[in-house]
């Protein structure tokens, strides 16, 4: 129920968190040194690559949000009531 | 802090202070959640009720009242009344944030299993408790029922406050500013609080089924809305004047 409907609830994030931990922690250690074993080779490439997309998107959503978030949302608050003042108000 | 007819006023983060009683009604605490899913065998790390009971004390001690009065779900099942490793149970926590006030518990649908474990604690049990005109019930009742009583509460010049629906909307505003809000939902001989527990984000009342069983007993064109931003209650506006202004700005993304 709350995946499907609140994905980012503080109990679901709790229990990622615990998995990670208790988990799948030390898999990827054991996996991320067997990458840095291997020889790597940086290549520059003329355009994004498909696969940074998704890393690209994360960066970006994070840097959307604003420092007071509280501030904005009574911001977002009074504009809303504004307008269903305008639509009909009480 | 909105300030409603008869000395009534809608307080963060989702409580209804009535002067002339002295009296604090709260809904849907749910505590003991994660005692409870826990028990239930769901792998979750032992989370405590602190938010909740930060939430409370601060309640107590700006408005000291003199009667608290729960309108439903003080727990949010059996569990809450197991002792927890060193130390007590989240029931007794809580229960020890009331000491010196006259505490009544209206049962909800999550605590009526617990009525012998609150009797045994000194703690008064009803189905409605009567504060001045008002009348606090849990709000479990078929929508038909509800209305009815709501009749009644206008006659009397008074209120139903019910919990249960944990009433919320979803705010959105420049980039990055959206989130569903806790959300109080009250029109002409009627209160619906929002949960006061911070694990229950709500039911976005923008969302016409969630909001069905609600607007059965106030419809959405008398339904007066207002969202909890940290300590602050904003008035949003009359719900069908709330979703005819998000609608004229397009498609909502859920």
């Amino acid at each position: 129920m709350l995946r499907k409907h609140d994905p980012e609830h503080v109990l679901l994030r709790a229990q990622r968190h615990t998995l990670w931990t208790s988990l799948e922690g030390p898999r990827a250690e054991s996996t991320l040194a067997d990458r840095a074993a291997r020889r790597w080779v940086r290549v520059v490439t003329g355009a994004p690559s498909p696969l940074a997309v998704p890393a690209m998107a994360a960066v970006a959503r994070d840097s959307l949000r604003p420092d007071d978030l509280e501030a904005s949302l009574l911001e977002a608050a009074s504009a809303l009531y504004a307008r269903s003042l305008a639509h009909g108000g009480p | 802090m909105i300030a409603l007819a008869g000395g009534v006023s809608l307080r963060s983060p989702g409580a209804l202070f009535i002067e002339a009683e002295g009296a604090l009604v709260v809904a849907d605490l749910h505590a003991g959640y994660v005692d409870t899913l826990r028990h239930r065998g769901h792998a979750l790390p032992p989370v405590s009720d602190e938010g909740l009971l930060r939430a409370l004390d601060a309640l107590l001690a700006s408005l000291a009242p003199r009667r608290v009065v729960v309108a439903g779900d003080l727990v949010h099942g059996a569990a809450a009344a197991h002792q927890r490793v060193g130390g007590e149970s989240a029931l007794d926590a809580l229960l020890a944030r009331f000491e010196g006030r006259a505490l009544e518990v209206v049962l909800g649908n999550h605590d009526r299993a617990l009525t012998g474990a609150l009797a045994s604690r000194g703690v008064t049990v009803r189905d409605e408790a009567v504060v001045g005109p008002h009348r606090v019930r849990h709000g479990d009742e078929a929508p038909e029922a509800l209305l009815a009583m709501r009749g009644e509460a206008c006659a009397r010049r008074g209120y139903l406050v019910v919990g249960h629906h944990h009433p919320a909307l979803r705010l959105t505003g420049g980039p990055g500013v959206r989130a569903r809000l806790p959300a109080f939902a009250w029109g002409e001989g009627f209160i619906a609080l929002p949960a006061l527990s911070p694990f229950a984000l709500g039911s976005d009342l923008l969302r016409r089924d969630y909001a069905a069983a609600l607007e059965a007993v106030l419809p959405a064109r008398e339904m007066e809305t207002a969202v909890v931003i940290g300590e602050e209650v904003r008035r949003t506006g009359r719900l069908d004047a709330v979703r005819g202004a998000i609608s004229s700005r397009g498609p909502r993304r859920r």
